[in-house]
């Protein structure tokens, strides 16, 4: 495990050296969304390329399984020199899915231009750097943290929307202990919206966010912005409250896809029996428990639901 | 945290075992070093020296970081933060 674990770290910091984006694949997926929007300013909406990014987790996470990233041992081995492969690779999300991340991305800028909030947007947006962080590469998050930094202050940047929960917690509580006199406002597209109505009918149950509700304190902000909106929630302490929400097994996905995937079988049999509709806050989350419901849950994200 | 400090927090674990019931990969795989109780044990091994045991590898990479087993711990350990302490341990040879 421990070679591949090595091979990971190489194969990100590798990629975010070239292209400021963790996997191999076209840039332009991460900027489609943006147009007709206005370029820079001093506060932006930063999306970090997630929500455009997570689809490719999943496709990049069938490559490594395939190269046996999940056996460990003497296969781990192979799946390390495979990893060096893999880098030249170009991933392309599926067309569906990219229409999707798009989707989100527009209604949250809509539904901010709608609450009064002035933003620009930044084309060639580098990506935070979070997976770095959470895998537990901290030396190598910390240089690349600055990179990110510098690119911000050299674009005038002031104050930065995110929008989804990844980004948001290594921008506002990560970047401050790494990156000397960060002085960026960061926000959640959260804390500005104002639903005025909702796109799907019947009751939901939420998917917490391990980060938004357990270091974030946003545990209760997306739970009112549905009410606002109309929407109904499930709620049982065992399955959606503070502690017992469970994750999504995203985490550890590129380390070992199989542990991952029960954790997210797991937590859909529990959502399921709330309810058939999954409501979710982070692209990582939808990603995996669409992947582990498919047939049991339809899994929407937050932004699809509120109007 | 400081090497130091991850292990006076991971011997303050009173081995109740509360924490097991939320850990999502505990329940996935039923096996005491997918747990925080176990991951504490191993965080202990890692920081004496003992980072490449197998399994103490293998449980402190597969923390999902998810803080659930700290809203329950009833000695508030930062599970977490000893956990990525020792992983750094592990990951940078520090
Ligand atoms: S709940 Fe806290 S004290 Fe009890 S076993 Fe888990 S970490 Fe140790
Ligand atoms: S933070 Fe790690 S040890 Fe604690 S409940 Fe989550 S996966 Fe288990």
């Amino acid at each position: 495990m421990e070679d591949w674990i090595r091979a990971l770290r190489e194969l990100i910091v590798e990629e975010l050296k070239r292209s400021k984006f963790p996997l191999p694949a076209d840039r332009s997926i991460c900027s489609k969304w943006m147009e007709g929007m206005a370029e820079g300013g001093r506060r932006i909406l930063y999306t970090s390329c997630m929500y455009q990014l997570a689809p490719l987790i999943d496709k990049a996470v069938d490559l490594l399984r395939a190269m046996g990233a999940s056996s460990g041992g003497a296969r781990a081995r192979l799946a390390a020199v495979g990893a060096k492969a893999f880098g030249r690779l170009v991933l392309r999300p599926d067309e569906e899915r990219l229409r999707w991340a798009e989707g989100v991305l527009k209604n949250i800028a809509a539904m901010l231009k709608r609450a009064g909030v002035e933003f620009g947007v930044l084309r060639d947006e580098p990506y935070s750097g979070a997976l770095l962080y959470e895998l537990g590469f901290e030396r190598d998050f910390a240089e690349y943290a600055k990179s990110v930094y510098a690119y911000f202050k050299e674009k005038g940047v002031e104050e930065v929307i995110t929008v989804d929960p990844h980004t948001y917690h290594v921008l506002s509580q990560i970047y401050p202990k790494y990156v000397d006199g960060f002085d960026l406002k960061v926000y959640s597209y959260m804390d500005f919206v104002k639903p005025a109505g909702a796109r799907i009918r019947g009751r939901v149950v939420v998917h917490d966010s391990c980060l938004y509700a357990r270091y974030l304190g946003k545990y209760d902000v997306y739970r009112r912005l549905l009410d606002e909106a109309g929407v109904e929630r499930a709620e049982d302490p065992y399955v959606t409250g503070r502690a017992y929400s469970g994750c999504c097994g995203g985490p550890i996905e590129s380390v070992r896809p199989d542990v991952s995937a029960e954790v997210a079988k797991l937590r859909v049999q529990q959502l399921a029996k709330l309810s058939e509709v999954v409501v979710t806050e982070c692209p990582i989350c939808y990603v995996n428990l669409s992947k582990a419901g498919r047939g049991v849950v339809k899994v929407y994200d937050l932004a699809e639901v509120l109007a | 945290m400081r090497p130091e400090e991850a292990r006076a927090e991971a011997g303050r674990c009173a081995r109740c075992g509360f924490c097991e019931a939320v850990c999502p990969t505990y329940n996935a795989v039923r096996a005491r070093h997918y747990g925080p109780r176990g991951r504490l044990a191993m965080a202990l091994m890692a920081l004496d020296g003992m980072a490449h045991d197998r399994y103490v590898v293998e449980s402190l990479a597969t923390c999902l970081r998810c803080r659930a087993c700290e809203l329950v711990c009833p000695a508030s350990i930062r599970i977490v933060d000893v956990i990525a302490a020792a992983r750094s341990a592990i990951y940078e040879g520090a």
